[in-house]
């Protein structure tokens, strides 16, 4: 005879995170209440909370290993499902990314995160230790990149970018060669911060006479680095052949590497439009873009700053009632709070989201196997990361990226996923103990 | 539920490598707290500020005008005729503040569509907006004025495309009696960038300020536009206007109370229609100036938007200067009505007595080369009162060449020549007195006697304004004391009618004219109008008045037509003095008389001004034509000398 309390024993349900992050999807649902006259956003996220709930409880007591049995084939369907997205999806804001299901909108990208940390922690695993191969480094670059590319052709940025961290962590905690990891961050951060650098060039100075600017600018030189990429490998096989030597095999890598670096960052500069360039670079400089991307920061600032201590009170954020703060039920739903309720409002969401965070990490620590470990590992980034930028960017810390605040943002897929995340956290804690 | 399963290995590195992701995470938070802290801490006031600047615009509530009246206001009274006042019209305006140029241009297209006005003259209006970079003001731009009730109606209902489009009441300056007093009153129009830079610092005023140009509403500009308030709006992001909070109450400008008399000013007017000149009437007791008109004149009313490049070129091209206050701002050369100041330099300086007599046969010799200066008339002995009363001029040239150009000239300083009287109007203009130093330099000359002789006869180098002549006449009416002549009387406050200031009669000139000399001087003035060159009116005319004429001749055209009198003390209900100018009106006697004496005689007994005008015209017409045919008569008749068949005076 199992009483109630007993149930809940037995089940998985950690009330504190339960209570954390019902407290900070309350925290949205007044948001949203309060910078939405007509009230159809609140009602919409107080319908997807239910719903949310009910599948944390579906979710709650679903033993984790599953996870790891059927990665391939939750992998596979959610990228059926986002190149579905992709032919018959609805487009909102620009952005081809939602699925209709009898009158509800779904964002399979949201879950595609999710279904990638299923299946980059299963591949990498059963590999560790032994991930030295070129082949098996390329797989798991795949197995990133389709999900990325399907989720950047929508094109939702920001959604494909947070891939990135967590394949990073995935990968770092995996136990692969840590040269790797080094060089491949090292390279990706030349190439973006380089090509970034020569954006803000262009945008703010197109005349300069900046050397590497110049130099930068020459599409000659982009082709001159293809080639010598080419001419490179080329002779990098042919001392293999004949050598079979290794030694020169690290010089050589990270030669080619560097040289990627570069041809992807002048790709880049020359591929992304200045509106991207501009989104980018407008938290440098708000007045890159004052009336577009600039005048958001600056207008989310405002109403953060504006905020003050305690705030200027419920229902009297003027900055979000008077039309000021631009996407205030999404991007900014943590301006328009903070405006209303202050630096304690700010100093609450991020106690809370640090709470999320330290547990979520210890089950990296304690998880009973490494599945349950990376998994941890990467839903715990994915939230890191979603915090860190969007309230970055409402701080003018970050570029724009147009990332939900988890709980708090407007927006069913977001907000379920975000659910059944801790959902499986508490489940791969719970298991920690449980022997098979 | 079994799975192969490596054994998960916690090896050290990979506990090492959870803390430092941990610590990286960690970190992060804590730079975007401290981040917080700087916003929402540190740098609150910054942004509250510009939260603040986001929701609210500071729009100018303009100050309204005050009103200017003639010396019969009565506070009284509840139906005072104001002479510059103030209407209320609706008027579009648009306030640019955070509207790119983009949504300016379409707003005021679609303004144009919607009241079908032109776009091009909505456009222009803001045309320094388009041209500038970034435009954030909050300063309201006008676009149309005085829209009707349907057209606010259809921009009411269609305020959402029109986004910085705002509608106010605005006051505009009137002058409901045209022409009458312009130049006394003047006009109002836009701040010239010009203007602004002097004025940039003052407090009072901002780049859209009405100003005066001219005449009173420039003189005391700062008296009349009081201090503008302001409001503040709380608009979105739409600027849609969410509420309005009066922040400074404007406070209004005040009254000014002229001393000019409506009545008289009509009557100054409308007896100098149709001529070009000018009419000053005073009072010597105070130095009040009760009417002064000069003609041609203008529509101010014409100014205040702006006036048309046609309307403009018209009034230009004329040649007359409209704009000009004859009364102040000419000069002209005072010819025989200078000789009250010669006299008066020659008895006081004891050149002449008053019985000393001087024989005029029409001509006087003067210099080595015997140059001949000629009189307009022969009168034969002529004494002091004589020679005021005919304006002989061999008189006075024998009496100026003994005085010598520097005694004229001083008491010519006396009088106030050669200096502005300081009457309350822009622009006035200080004469001209000639030196000798003055004259080498500019011809190269030596002076000559000549030019002494000519200048004790009004004529040469010599220029004077009609006011200035006005406090000649006032010194004589006023025992040698001359007020200074003012045209403002009181300021008032707009809300309580309080006296803010009132301005008295100030002595600002003294004649050293003994009573015996004044007496021989007004002698000659009234001789003058009985027997003299004034007296032909004097026959039919129902007043009494003593002055002097003057006749200035020039190098061609009619001469020009001078007269400055006064009506005796205690003769009437009021003393007057009047100075009366016409520019080619002929002879002192033929236009200026008549028209000074029609203007008198119309405010003292209450007549019909222009019937007088047309009646003592007349008689002048006909009286000289009588006199042309006896002349004719007797030169059939007698084959001898005739009189001088002059016919100017």
């Amino acid at each position: 005879m199992t009483t109630k309390s007993q149930i809940f024993r037995m089940s998985a349900f950690d009330p504190g995170l339960f209570i954390a992050f019902i407290i900070l999807t309350i925290l949205g649902l007044i948001g949203l209440y309060t910078s939405d006259a007509t009230g159809s956003f609140f009602f919409k996220q107080f319908l997807w909370t239910i719903i949310g709930i009910i599948l944390f409880f579906i979710f709650l007591n679903i033993n984790y290993s599953y996870y790891e049995k059927f990665a391939e084939y939750i992998y596979g369907v959610n990228m059926f499902l986002l190149i579905v997205t992709l032919l018959l999806g609805i487009t909102m804001r620009n952005t081809r990314g939602w699925i209709n299901f009898f009158g509800i909108n779904f964002q399979f990208s949201e879950t595609a995160k999710i279904s990638l940390i299923f299946l980059l922690s299963k591949y990498l695993c059963n590999y560790s230790g032994k991930m030295n191969r070129f082949w098996d480094l390329l797989l798991s670059i795949l197995l990133l990149l389709l999900p990325f590319t399907l989720i950047m052709i929508q094109p939702d940025m920001g959604t494909a970018l947070v891939l990135l961290p967590i394949f990073f962590i995935i990968f770092y905690l995996s136990g692969v060669n840590d040269i790797f990891i080094i060089v491949i961050s090292m390279a990706s951060l030349l190439a973006v911060g380089l090509s970034l650098w020569m954006s803000y060039y262009q945008i703010t100075d197109p005349e300069s006479s900046f050397w590497l600017y110049r130099f930068f600018t020459n599409k000659i030189l982009f082709a001159f680095l293809l080639l010598s990429i080419l001419l490179i490998m080329i002779i990098f096989i042919i001392i293999q052949i004949f050598t079979g030597k290794r030694s020169f095999q690290k010089i050589i890598i990270s030669l080619i590497v560097f040289i990627l670096s570069l041809s992807f960052s002048t790709g880049l500069f020359h591929i992304l439009k200045t509106y991207h360039k501009k989104r980018f670079l407008v938290f440098i400089n708000p007045e890159i873009d004052r009336f577009g991307a600039g005048y958001n920061i600056i207008q989310s600032m405002i109403s953060i700053g504006s905020g003050g201590m305690i705030g200027k009170g419920f229902m009297k954020g003027k900055q979000s009632l008077l039309g000021f703060l631009p996407a205030q039920n999404t991007d900014f739903i943590f301006s328009v709070l903070a405006e209303q309720f202050g630096f304690i409002f700010s100093l609450t969401v991020f106690a809370f989201f640090s709470f999320i965070i330290l547990k979520g990490w210890n089950n990296v620590k304690y998880a009973k196997d490494k599945f349950g470990s990376l998994v941890s590992a990467g839903i715990t980034t994915y939230i890191f990361i979603h915090v860190i930028i969007n309230i970055g960017m409402a701080t003018g810390l970050m570029p724009i990226i147009g990332l939900p605040l988890p709980f708090l943002s407007y927006g069913g897929s977001s907000l379920v996923t975000s659910m059944i995340s801790i959902a499986i956290l508490m489940n791969i804690q719970y298991n920690r103990f449980v022997n098979v | 539920m079994a799975f192969a399963r490596i054994v998960f290995d916690k090896g050290t590195i990979f506990l090492k490598k959870i803390q430092i992701i941990l610590v990286i995470f960690l970190a992060c938070f804590g730079v975007i707290i401290l981040r917080l802290f700087e916003l929402q801490i540190i740098k609150k006031n910054i942004y509250e500020q510009k939260a603040r600047e986001n929701q609210e615009q500071k729009i100018i509530v303009p100050a309204e005008r005050g009103e200017i009246f003639d010396c019969t206001y009565n506070p009284q009274n509840q139906t005072n005729a104001g002479l510059a006042v103030n209407e209320y019209s609706m008027d579009i305006y648009l306030i640019p503040g955070t509207l790119t140029k983009k949504e300016i241009v379409k707003t005021v297209s679609n303004l144009s569509y919607i009241t079908t006005l032109p776009y091009e003259n909505l456009i222009s209006k803001i045309s320094n907006i388009l041209s500038d970079k970034i435009y954030l003001k909050y300063t309201p731009v006008k676009l149309i004025r005085g829209i009707n009730k349907k057209d606010l109606q259809k921009i009411a209902e269609n305020s959402f495309i029109l986004p910085g489009i705002i509608w106010q009441n605005t006051p505009k300056r009137v002058y409901p009696y045209k022409n009458l007093a312009c130049h006394i009153l003047g006009y109002v129009g836009k701040i010239s960038p010009d203007e602004w830079n002097v004025l940039k610092n003052d407090a009072l005023y901002n780049k859209e300020s009405i100003v005066g140009k001219m005449g009173i509403e420039h003189q005391y500009d700062r008296e009349l536009r009081g201090i503008d308030g302001e409001i503040i709006r709380i608009v979105d992001a739409q600027n849609q206007i969410k509420d309005t909070i009066p922040a400074k109450e404007p406070v209004p400008g005040h009254k000014i109370i002229l001393t000019i008399n409506k009545k008289f000013q009509e009557i100054a007017e409308t007896v100098l229609k149709g001529e070009t000149g000018t009419i000053i009437i005073s009072k010597p007791k105070t130095g009040e100036i009760l009417a002064m008109a000069s003609s041609p004149g203008f529509d101010p009313n014409e100014f205040i938007e702006g006036i048309t490049e046609d309307k403009y070129k018209n009034l230009i091209e004329k040649n007359s200067f409209p704009f000009l206050n004859r009364a102040i701002s000419a000069k002209y050369p005072p010819s025989s009505t200078f000789k009250i100041i010669v006299q008066t330099a020659a008895l006081e300086e004891e050149v002449v007595s008053p019985s000393d007599r001087y024989l005029c046969e029409g001509h006087f010799e003067l210099g080595e080369d015997a140059h001949i200066y000629r009189c307009w008339g022969i009168h034969g002995w002529v004494d002091a009162v004589k020679a005021l009363a005919v304006s002989c001029d061999i008189y006075y040239y024998n009496v100026g060449y003994m005085l010598g150009s520097e005694k004229i000239s001083h008491y010519s300083r006396l009088f106030g020549l050669g200096e502005k009287t300081g009457i309350d109007l822009p622009s006035e203009s200080a004469g001209f007195i000639p030196s000798h130093s003055w004259k080498r330099r500019t011809f190269r000359e030596a002076w000559y006697d000549g030019d002494t002789v000519n200048m004790a006869i009004g004529q040469g180098f010599l220029l004077v304004t009609p006011i200035q002549m006005l406090d000649v006449i006032n010194a004589v009416a006023n025992n040698g004391v001359i007020y200074k002549p003012f045209i403002v009387k009181y300021i008032l406050n707009s809300l309580n009618n309080r006296v803010e200031r009132v301005f008295n009669p100030q002595i600002h000139r003294n004649i050293p004219l003994s009573s015996k000399n004044l007496s021989i001087i007004r002698e000659g003035l009234t001789k003058a109008m009985t027997y003299g060159t004034g007296a032909k009116i004097s026959r039919i005319s129902r007043i009494k008045v003593i002055g002097k004429t003057g006749t200035a001749q020039l190098h061609k055209g009619d001469p020009h037509s001078w007269f400055i009198g006064y009506t005796p003390e205690n003769l009437y209900d009021e003393q007057y003095s009047i100075v009366t100018f016409i520019e080619h009106g002929g002879g002192g006697g033929e236009k200026a008389v008549p028209i000074a004496i029609a203007a008198l005689q119309s405010i003292i007994r209450n007549e019909n001004p222009a019937e007088l005008k047309r009646y003592f015209l007349h008689f002048i017409e006909e009286s000289r034509f009588e006199r042309l045919k006896k002349i004719q008569q007797e030169k059939q008749d007698d084959d001898q000398k005739s009189n001088f068949p002059d016919v100017s005076f």
